[in-house]
């Protein structure tokens, strides 16, 4: 057992998160990841609202721990999204994609824990002072839409402006090794997606998983800069299309987002699909048990600040 | 074929030898298709280039933008005539293969995005057969005719001329004799008898549209206020952007040609959109520099700076601190180029004076409004203000998530003590939707005091309200603004710069 602020705020053994999926984290990859000790979390992405609902109550089936459901706030349908959230009483809600202040008196009402994810200091600060429970910060190495800063420079820099509430760092990490450094850096706790994308439990297409597998940190790269909202995702027919037009400066108008959001591929056509991904994918090589994963990364980090501490 | 070259002439302002379409095939949804006929004859060719003739690349994106222009004047509909529809950007252009004299070239134009009435974005692609010989992607901006002049041409600048009598309030079209906007009241403080009679007077009227839900009862105040104002007062409204229905009324406003809009709480891009449709002016409201510039970029005609001495709810939320209409409004002058109307706290004549010194082009007042004979409010909701003292105006905190300044009575100690009734969840209209805080209904309470229960209701005012004295006719009021105005500026004229 592990107390970090973290732990303590989400009533979790592990400090560590699995970062909401649009659609991918569905409940069997969210209960997966409570049941091992960390925190599941549903991806509502642009998904219906009777999803959300059928999936919540799928996870309240499959674990007795605490979950989470993320809210892109892009999506028009979240005041909706947002009343299943509290009538079915889920503990803590991750934002992003856009301005989540709205959200907070309706959240706070209801006693959910809000964590928004964001990609700026300033904005982690601003979360703190408008009554987030925790901030999520995200560097530019995660998946999907990202932002401009990096994790390493991210992390000390908001823990440093934060007076209270725990900060968790996201984008890059995928092991033990990279837990570790942001543990260092200042994190109370950890959130990853693309790890957890090719575990086990979770539910994309072999063929997908595979190319998560593959993927190097070559061909993990990042399309639709044009649009302001840049997408990470791993290279294929799709993303080649996307370059091409990139090369025409196109108007923002161009591109269909809803073709980009990403998606379990059910086909396996995953050629023409966004295999949304983070730069770790080059670093993962084979899928492991979400209870696999985050036990090695717990026993990991102390046999290597064991390690460093010896050669220091 | 749907237009000929006369139509298409009819329709955009370009004749030969600038007219590069000479036919539209179709119009569907966003979309327009149209053609050029080339011909050797055609004198260009015997400059590009000599010895061999080919269309030139400039005046194939030419054409495409003519082409894209006739859509966007269709869509722009009946007020297109007072547009310029000007180059603004070509994004890019691509040319793969030649076009020959004796070609006919087929342009594909796509409206990808059309912004405030203000920016267009097309895509064009030009073929002639099956071949593609061109792609282009180009900005459009959509500019007043008048605006243009007066940007570009000189058009209405006038010298500074000190003033010695107040001066009339103009902003683009809209012309009042007295620079003094009623403050719009909600909720149904100030109807149709106050604006009417306001506008009647030269001023400007203005309906409270916040707290209404039925936009056929929007139209009838509007039309009720235009019978008493006459041909020439200004009647706007004023509405919440977080209002539930607020699209709905707005349009219900325009359709009735009200002469300005007032909006304040959540900016909305809609609306600046449905401005530049019907061709009517929006103000937005602003308590800080960054909301006021925000506004003159989303397209508002005026800037109404509202400070810390208004009634009812304050532009300022939890973190940002109470200001003074004069701190703000010296500093928004500066920063925007949008004429500024001062708001909050203003009482008289010498107020009205510092506020145009400061820069302002007029000024808007509510409270002292409500103790007028035609103000629409219950007698007992102005005696209130009549009674009350300087300690009985209070700030409590409003369901919509800001400040907001009342007078003291049962009701608002129950408030300040967190006691307030929690709103009926079954009579709750869900006017202001997810935003609201449901820490009291402040709908009903606002809507009880106006019909004379001030016990129970809330009476939203000016921290100056304390200064009010007696019930005036609206004629009277104005008189006396314009008189202690002219009094002052007769010793020590304004200079507009």
């Amino acid at each position: 057992m592990i107390s970090t602020k973290i732990t303590r705020l989400l009533s979790i053994k592990y400090p560590i998160i699995q970062g909401g999926m649009a659609g991918v984290s569905d409940s069997s990859l969210a209960s997966a990841v409570s049941n091992a000790g960390g925190l599941g979390v549903i991806g509502s992405g642009f998904l219906s609202s009777a999803w959300l609902k059928e999936e919540i109550e799928k996870t309240k089936q499959l674990t007795k721990k605490p979950f989470g459901v993320n809210l892109i706030m892009q999506n028009p349908m979240v005041p909706e999204l947002v009343k299943i959230v509290i009538k079915e009483k889920v503990p803590v809600v991750f934002t992003g994609g856009g301005n989540p202040l709205p959200l907070f008196p309706h959240l706070k009402k209801a006693n959910i824990k809000i964590i928004p994810v964001v990609a700026l200091s300033r904005l982690a600060k601003k979360m703190e002072e408008s009554g987030a429970d925790a901030v999520v910060v995200e560097g530019l190495e995660s998946g999907g839409h990202i932002g401009k800063k990096t994790t390493i420079t991210l992390v000390p820099q908001t823990k440093k402006m934060l007076e209270k509430i725990p900060l968790i760092a996201a984008g890059g990490i995928y092991d033990a090794k990279t837990a570790t450094a942001c543990f260092i850096l200042g994190a109370d706790g950890i959130q990853m997606g693309t790890r957890f994308l090719a575990s086990k439990e979770c539910q994309i297409h072999e063929k997908y998983k595979r190319a998560v597998l593959e993927a190097t940190d070559e061909n993990v790269i990042v399309v639709a800069r044009f649009t302001g909202r840049p997408i990470r995702m791993i290279e294929n027919k799709l993303t080649k299309k996307a370059q091409k037009l990139a090369e025409k400066n196109p108007f923002p108008e161009e591109i269909r987002a809803d073709r980009f959001s990403s998606s379990k591929i059910p086909s396996g056509n995953i050629d023409q699909a966004p295999l949304l991904c983070g730069l770790c994918a080059g670093g993962i090589s084979e899928t492991k048990s979400c209870k696999e994963i985050i036990e090695e990364i717990m026993e990991g980090s102390k046999e290597i600040i064991k390690e460093i501490s010896k050669d220091l | 074929m749907m237009l000929n070259k006369d139509q298409i002439k009819e329709i955009i302002p370009y004749k030969e030898p600038f007219l590069w379409v000479d036919e539209v095939e179709s119009i569907e949804g966003n979309t327009i298709i149209g053609y050029k006929y080339t011909s050797i004859k055609d004198p260009y060719f015997k400059g590009h280039f000599v010895d061999l003739p080919i269309m030139p690349g400039v005046l194939v994106v030419e054409g495409v933008a003519q082409t894209g222009s006739i859509l966007l004047r269709k869509k722009i509909g009946k007020t297109h005539k007072k547009k310029h529809l000007l180059a603004y950007q070509v994004r890019s252009a691509f040319f793969y293969k030649p076009i020959f004299p004796g070609d006919k070239i087929r342009y594909e134009v796509k409206l990808l995005g059309f912004y405030a009435y203000k920016i267009a974005n097309f895509k064009g692609e030009v073929f002639v057969g099956d071949e593609k010989k061109c792609e282009v992607r180009f900005v459009v901006a959509v500019i007043d005719k008048d605006e243009f002049k007066e940007t570009f041409q000189g058009g209405k600048k006038e010298k500074s001329v000190p003033q010695t009598t107040l001066p009339p309030l103009k902003i683009g079209k809209l012309f009042a004799k007295i620079p003094i906007i009623q403050g719009g009241m909600a909720i149904r403080v100030s109807l149709h008898n106050l604006a009417g009679n306001v506008a009647k007077q030269g001023a400007v009227g203005i309906i409270a549209a916040s707290g209404m839900n039925d936009p056929k009862e929007l139209k009838s105040e509007i039309r009720k206020a235009r019978k008493i104002a006459g041909q020439k007062g200004l009647i706007g409204i004023n509405i919440m952007g977080v209002a539930t229905r607020f699209i709905e009324l707005v349009k219900a406003a325009m359709e009735e040609k009200i002469d300005l809009i007032i909006q304040g709480a959540g900016f909305r891009n809609d609306i600046f959109d449905l401005g530049g449709k019907y061709n009517v002016p929006i103000f937005s409201m602003a308590s800080s520099v960054k909301v006021a510039k925000k506004g003159e970029a989303m397209g508002a005609s005026a800037i109404v700076v509202e400070g810390m001495d208004a009634g009812g709810h304050l532009g300022f939320p939890k973190g940002h601190p109470f200001r003074k209409t004069i701190d703000i409004l010296k500093e928004v002058v500066k920063e925007v180029k949008t004429p500024v109307i001062a708001a909050g706290g203003i009482f008289d004549g010498k107020d009205i004076v510092e506020m145009l010194r400061a820069g302002a082009v007029g000024v808007q007042m509510a409270t002292r409004f409500v103790a007028t004979k035609e103000c629409d409010a219950h007698q007992n909701f102005k005696e209130v203000h009549l009674k009350a003292r300087k300690e009985d105006v209070v700030i409590i905190h409003s369901p919509v998530g800001l400040p907001g300044r009342a007078i003291k009575n049962p009701l608002v100690e129950k408030i300040l003590k967190g006691k307030a009734p929690k709103p009926d969840p079954k009579r709750c209209e869900g006017c202001i939707g997810m935003i609201c805080d449901k820490s009291y209904c402040i709908l009903d309470a606002l809507e009880k005091a106006r019909r004379g229960d001030v016990e129970n209701g809330l009476i939203f005012a000016g921290s100056n309200v304390w200064r009010v004295n007696k019930i005036v006719p609206v004629k009277d009021l104005i008189e006396e603004l314009v008189t202690e105005a002219n009094e002052i500026l007769k010793n020590k004229p304004l200079i507009i710069t």
